[in-house]
């Protein structure tokens, strides 16, 4: 009998052992499918396929313009457009060719106001044709320019193109 | 009983006037109310080399509306010689490359505005083309008088 009882409690015992073994490796898988959602959410991803994240420009209602020409050599090129309601406006050098061949110089582009025979930029910022989104502003309702110029880096007159990505 | 009746009567009186306008006393328009903002007027000149079949414009912003004056003032050579020969003159709102004009017309130099268009406040261009008449580069100066 005592020995049958000491089998006995062992069995107890060795059940508890399965179970709390059971339990803690149910709550290790738990934690890390927990941890593998979180890192796969964050991720931008889904156990059901890949998401997309939509990426939503701040404006609601914008327009694309997009200003060509030549720049000389150490020269100013501007470009003026009418916002009507207020936000942000992107400037974006599409491509720059100096006697027809892709230059990668840096050149200046800015956002500003048409003043006198120029344009005077408040926003300025040297870049090379990327086409990527290069620089922001704020454009509040009323009349603006996009210009490009020349800091002293072009050796031949360029041809360049510009997207401007404004409110309307 | 009668002086009750009249004690009565002016205090119904006096809430009237005080909540109504009947007994309102005419106030004189205030000196806030009467004035009138005189416009305060900028000149600006814009001079310049003027292509055959070419074209120039000039930004400037209208702070107050009223109006604004175009003085095609002088044409000459590039040797510095008088030229009564007719251009264009224009205003309008900078758009792209140029100016949109939305007023225009052709004229000869002179002393006195030839163009005055009442504009609100605002961002607009003065512009100045040849409209057929240059067969050089020719040299000129306009004044643009705006609120």
């Amino acid at each position: 009998m005592r020995g049958r009882s000491l089998t006995s409690e062992g069995a107890v015992d060795s059940i508890h052992r399965e179970t709390l073994v059971t339990r803690v490796f149910c709550s290790t898988l738990f934690i890390v499918a927990a941890g593998t959602l979180a890192a796969l959410s964050s991720a931008g991803c889904s156990p059901l396929g890949p998401s997309s994240t939509a990426t939503n420009l701040p404006n609601a209602a914008i327009s694309v313009e997009n200003f060509s020409g030549t720049l000389k050599v150490q020269g100013v090129a501007f470009y003026s457009f009418t916002v009507v309601d207020g936000g942000t406006t992107y400037l974006s050098l599409l491509s720059l060719k100096e006697a027809g061949v892709d230059s990668d110089v840096l050149v200046a582009i800015g956002i500003g106001v048409p003043r006198g025979t120029s344009c005077i930029a408040t926003n300025v910022l040297s870049v090379k044709a990327t086409g990527g989104l290069q620089l922001t502003g704020t454009t509040n309702p009323g009349v603006h320019c996009a210009v490009v110029f020349d800091p002293g880096n072009l050796t031949k007159d360029a041809t360049f193109s510009l997207n401007i990505v404004r409110p309307k | 009983m009668k002086m009750f009746r009249f004690f009565r009567f002016g205090a119904a009186v006096l809430v009237a006037c005080l909540t109504g306008a009947a007994c309102s006393s005419t106030t004189a328009p205030s000196e806030a109310d009467s004035s009138i903002t005189p416009l305060e007027f900028t000149t600006l000149t814009f001079a310049g080399t003027l292509e055959a079949k070419g074209n120039g414009f000039y930004s400037f912003v209208v702070g107050q509306a009223g109006p604004v004056g175009l003085t095609l003032a002088a044409v000459q050579t590039p040797g510095g010689a008088a030229l009564s020969i007719p251009v264009g003159i224009g205003v309008g709102v900078p758009s792209g490359t140029g100016c949109a004009r939305s007023t225009s017309q052709t004229t000869v130099p002179g002393l006195a505005a030839q163009m005055t268009v009442t504009l609100n406040p605002g961002t607009y261009c003065a512009a100045v083309f040849d409209t057929g008449t240059l067969t050089a580069a020719v040299n000129f100066a306009m004044r643009i008088r705006h609120p």
